[in-house]
């Protein structure tokens, strides 16, 4: 099975206009300061992200993770910093917005949607790319009609890339955990996203769930050229597969870099460990 | 100004009452998170109950009074245990409906019950006895209410302050899982949370049944002017539906006394609206009422 | 209603299909079509009355559904919608007034009051929706509540319009000179009212039906159902709230409208006692009896509550005992379908629909098994136009078997 190359979705009317070039850098995050009624969620945190780079955000617990994807979801609006993506300023986005922009982000709690088929997850997941609403759904004729084919075999395709294709009629609450992941994962590429934000997506897996979804995420990066930004725990995963990584401590940056530096980063094994490896 | 203060007065009592169907209500919430569609209808059988046990069994006032709030209360207990219960983690409108289920059973069997007897209502004083003072007349039927309420909201004021079990429901309220985790039976919680309003919501059911000399299966309708009152003091503060629930009822009976003057331009009925048009007041500048949480969306 | 979609030949579904065949399903319909035309023609006046009742209470289950059962927004305010459209056709459709004091009409066409009546509903349901749905869950409930008890005001007072207490003529449908009420013999056939309402109501149920059906499986149907089940991640993944609820709101009171204006057309008259809360509710239990989100479940949901005390008390079923001690079986039918949604809700919150797909997924098992095995599928997969043209090369090694059910 060779690669090809990505052809991007040609159909006019369903992505506003982005630049044909791609730009070096996609995301950039400047001095985002979130508070909650006397905690500080997030302080000061400022990096950027590179077109097509998988970066980690680790941390321990509490330290502002889910945070920060909440405010690149626009879930929520921090009390100061800005956020500029694709050239466009984030901050001015509502959370619906995001997805057309191209920025999809997967779940870390499944037990949203129990009774939902999974094919028709990754329709939803496909809601700003088509177009038809209630009167036309309701007539379902025509050109309605034709988006619904298209996208539903649009979607086939992407299960049967990863494994899903047996299970597309089944409600996601019948699914085992490790098969729900991935279909919120399949879910979050139907989008087409230029974005992919993933929220702890080996929680929970084995060992070999877990190197599957990490060869899954590599070929993501190399394949669809999709810049990742990943929160996780597994840190083995992680040291293997980002190429960059951001250690948060208390909302705070305590350290940027590759893999390599932020093993060897002194502040950062002093907030997971409580002591420097050189003390 | 007589009327001004008749009506105050009058609005005062029927306020009380509204309070102690309110608080049937806030109790409930605090304890299942649940809104009890069903306790107009609690009221209602209460009040029925005890109207039997006047009339036909010829108990006095206290031991038809204690009967029907037990009854009441044993009613509740029960519906929370084998029905709620099963309902946890459902949505709300589900929740919402399966105590509206119950508030159609149980007003069907009252219907039935009375069938075509109109008995008395269970008024203790009778329907006319009053005090008059400088002109104005002071129904005892609405002293009495107002007395029950005081007493009442006393006895729960020293109830969830001074008590063991107080003091767990409170728990419970704020954090049920925590409630769980320093040893708080839940269930018992969510028992006693049920059968105090059960029993509050006879005691209420009587006094808002002494307006009347007849009994009226549309007297759980009353409850539903209930929920301005907890809207309007916060859906999960005690305080709030006291306060909420004189401060509705001082209004609905202004309103209905003026409503003469008021027909012209408004027409029939419109003091029967006034409560819901403030409800909705309070929902779109101050959703939480006065005296209820705020409550902080997390993701 | 299953997806079109062309799976390749590769895959071959291990499970046994969930649907039934469609030579069993072109079988129902037959069924289905032979039955009605028994009932309409053999039927008689009472059995269709009870009928054009259950059906036209099956549009605004219908309409109900769209707003509470997919896209979740809780609503006891059906009656509202539905009174307002019911007025709208009285003094649209309605004579000019005979008395001072009688209510106006405007005496124009059915085929302007009927669909009047649903765009005013509509309209009513756009202005209101913005207020009303910025309040989630008990406190929609209540805000809806209030609007019954509000709308019951206006309906009193309004008297030009709705004839206040006193109530109003409603017309029935007439297209020139051939009415409902005493209509012309059609290519020799003399029909009766009730036929002609059953033959309006299968057209009007039938589009209604088949639109909520067809946006059910389209895009903002899909959506509804993610607003329902998780507003926060919906709107992650594209769905504009506001704009969702509302289309919701608009197209729930356009069906209850249009159901309104039907609901009072067949008795012929309406006050507005009749849209009060208990009308709400009664809906609201047809939906959950039924099935919540489901096209079918509003019509079973419908017959259930409105068509079988109907037909319990018509044609005297009810047991000597009762009748005698004087309970109506309007009072049993009521303590019944409240018991019943009690019922349903701790043991089958998916309604009537959820019983009967239990019951269907039994029989297709026991059928799998006396066949012997699975049944693969072999559809042909025509070719998959895709621009999303991507090959992962390191596929997972092992695919779980998932749970049979």
């Amino acid at each position: 099975m060779s690669a090809t190359p990505i052809e991007r979705p040609e159909t006019p009317g369903e992505r506003p206009e982005t630049p044909t070039e791609k730009p070096p850098t996609l995301l950039t995050v400047d001095g985002i300061t979130l508070r909650f009624e006397g905690v500080t969620a997030l302080s000061q945190v400022s990096f950027e992200v590179r077109t097509g780079e998988l970066m980690a955000v680790i941390g321990p617990n509490g330290s502002g993770k889910t945070s920060l994807f909440n405010v690149l979801s626009r879930v929520y609006h921090p009390n100061e910093g800005r956020v500029t993506f694709d050239g466009r300023d984030l901050l001015a986005l509502k959370t619906h917005e995001i997805a057309r922009v191209g920025i999809a982000r997967t779940f870390q709690n499944l037990g949203q949607f129990p009774h939902t088929r999974v094919l028709d997850y990754l329709l939803l997941g496909r809601h700003s790319l088509m177009r038809s609403g209630v009167v036309l759904g309701g007539v379902y004729l025509g050109a309605t009609r034709a988006e619904e084919q298209r996208n539903r075999a649009r979607c086939m395709r992407l299960l049967e890339l990863l494994g899903l294709a047996d299970v597309a009629k089944f409600p996601l609450g019948l699914l085992p955990y490790g098969l729900q992941k991935r279909a919120d994962l399949a879910r979050a590429l139907a989008a087409e996203p230029r974005l992919l934000l993933l929220d702890e997506p080996v929680a929970g897996m084995g060992l070999e769930e877990t190197q599957d979804l990490a060869a899954v995420m590599l070929d993501i990066k190399e394949q669809l050229g999709i810049t990742q930004i990943l929160v996780e725990h597994d840190m083995a995963m992680v040291m293997g597969i980002a190429d960059r990584m951001l250690v948060l401590d208390f909302g705070r940056i305590i350290a940027q870099g590759t893999p390599a530096e932020i093993q060897a980063n002194d502040e950062v094994i002093k907030a997971y460990l409580g002591v420097a490896a050189s003390e | 100004m007589t009327t001004f203060i008749q009506l105050l007065f009058g609005g005062l009592a029927q306020g009380c009452d509204f309070a102690l169907i309110a608080l049937g209500f806030t109790i409930i919430f605090k304890a299942s998170e649940v809104i009890n569609f069903a306790q107009g209808e609690f009221l209602l059988l209460g009040a029925f109950v005890v109207s039997i046990a006047m009339f036909s069994w010829h108990l006095n006032f206290v031991f038809a009074l204690v009967f029907g709030a037990a009854l009441t209360a044993a009613l509740g207990i029960v519906f929370q245990r084998y029905a709620l219960r099963r309902m946890i983690g459902q949505p709300p409108f589900a929740i919402i409906m399966v105590t509206i289920g119950l508030n159609v059973v149980l007003l069907t069997i009252v219907t039935i019950a009375l069938g075509a007897k109109f008995p008395r209502s269970p008024a203790p004083f009778g329907f006319s006895a009053h005090f008059t003072v400088g002109g104005i007349s002071l129904p005892y039927n609405q002293l009495a209410t107002i007395a029950a309420t005081l007493i009442i909201c006393a006895a729960l004021y020293g109830f969830f302050r001074y008590t063991r079990y107080g003091l767990a429901m409170r728990a419970t309220a704020i954090d049920q899982e925590a409630a769980l985790a320093v040893g708080i039976q839940i269930s018992r919680v969510h028992a006693l949370a049920w059968a105090i309003s059960g029993a509050v919501a006879t005691i209420g059911g009587i006094f808002l049944a002494s307006n009347n000399p007849t009994f009226d299966v549309s007297l759980g309708n009353a409850a539903l002017v209930a929920f301005p009152a907890i809207i309007l003091g916060g859906l999960d503060s005690i305080l709030g539906a006291v306060v909420g629930g004189v401060a509705i009822g001082i209004i609905y009976e202004m309103a209905q006394g003026y409503s003469v003057h008021l027909t012209k331009t408004l027409g029939i009925g419109f003091y029967v609206i006034v409560p819901y048009l403030v409800m909705i007041l309070v929902l779109l500048i101050r959703p939480y009422g006065l005296f209820g949480t705020r409550k902080v969306e997390r993701v | 209603m299953s997806a079109d979609v062309p799976v390749s030949s590769a895959t071959a579904q291990a499970a046994p299909r969930r649907l039934p065949g469609t030579s069993r399903s072109r079988g129902g319909v037959v069924a289905g079509v032979l039955l009605l035309g028994v009932a309409f023609f053999l039927g008689g006046d009472q059995w269709l009355s009870i009928l054009d009742t259950a059906m036209i209470a099956a549009i605004a289950t219908l309409g109900l559904n769209v707003l509470s059962g997919y896209a979740g927004q809780i609503s006891l305010g059906i009656a509202f919608f539905m009174g307002i459209g019911a007025y709208v056709a009285g003094w649209l459709g309605g004579s000019a007034p005979l008395f001072p004091g009688d209510p106006n009409g405007m005496n124009l066409s059915f085929l302007i009051w009927l669909p009047a009546a649903g765009i005013v509903a509509a309209v009513l349901g756009a202005l209101i929706g913005p207020t009303a749905l910025r309040l989630k869950g008990f406190y929609l409930g209540i805000v809806t509540l209030a609007l019954v008890f509000i709308g019951q005001y206006l309906f009193v007072n309004v008297h030009t319009i709705t004839g206040g207490s006193q109530g109003r003529a409603i017309p029935q449908p007439a297209l020139g000179s051939f009415t409902f009420g005493s209509p012309n013999p059609i290519l020799g056939l003399q029909f009766t009212t009730n036929q002609l309402y059953f033959l309006l109501l299968l057209v009007v149920l039938g589009l209604a039906a088949i639109f909520v059906a067809n946006i059910a499986r389209s895009r903002a149907g899909r959506a509804w159902q993610a607003v329902r089940d998780n507003e926060v991640a919906a709107s992650i993944m594209g769905v504009n709230l506001f704009s969702a609820k509302m289309r919701a709101f608009v197209l729930s009171s356009f069906l209850a409208g249009i159901a309104g204006a039907l609901w009072a057309s067949y008795p012929g008259y309406t006050d507005p006692t009749q849209w009060s809360l208990v009308l709400s509710i009664e809906f609201v239990a047809a939906m959950l009896i039924g099935g919540v989100a489901s096209v079918w479940g509003s019509i079973l949901g419908a017959v259930f509550v409105f068509a079988i005390p109907t037909a319990l008390e018509t044609f005297s079923l009810l047991p000597q005992k009762a009748s005698a001690t004087g309970i109506s079986s309007g009072d049993l039918s009521t303590i019944f379908y409240g018991a019943l949604i009690i019922v349903f809700l701790l043991f089958e919150p998916a309604g009537l629909i959820g019983l009967i797909r239990r019951f269907q997924r039994i029989l297709l098992r026991l059928e799998a098994r006396r066949e012997g095995g699975e049944s693969a599928q072999t559809l042909d997969s025509p070719a998959l136009e895709s621009n999303f043209d991507v090959e992962i090369t390191r596929l997972p090694r092992h695919l779980e078997t998932p749970p049979s059910e």
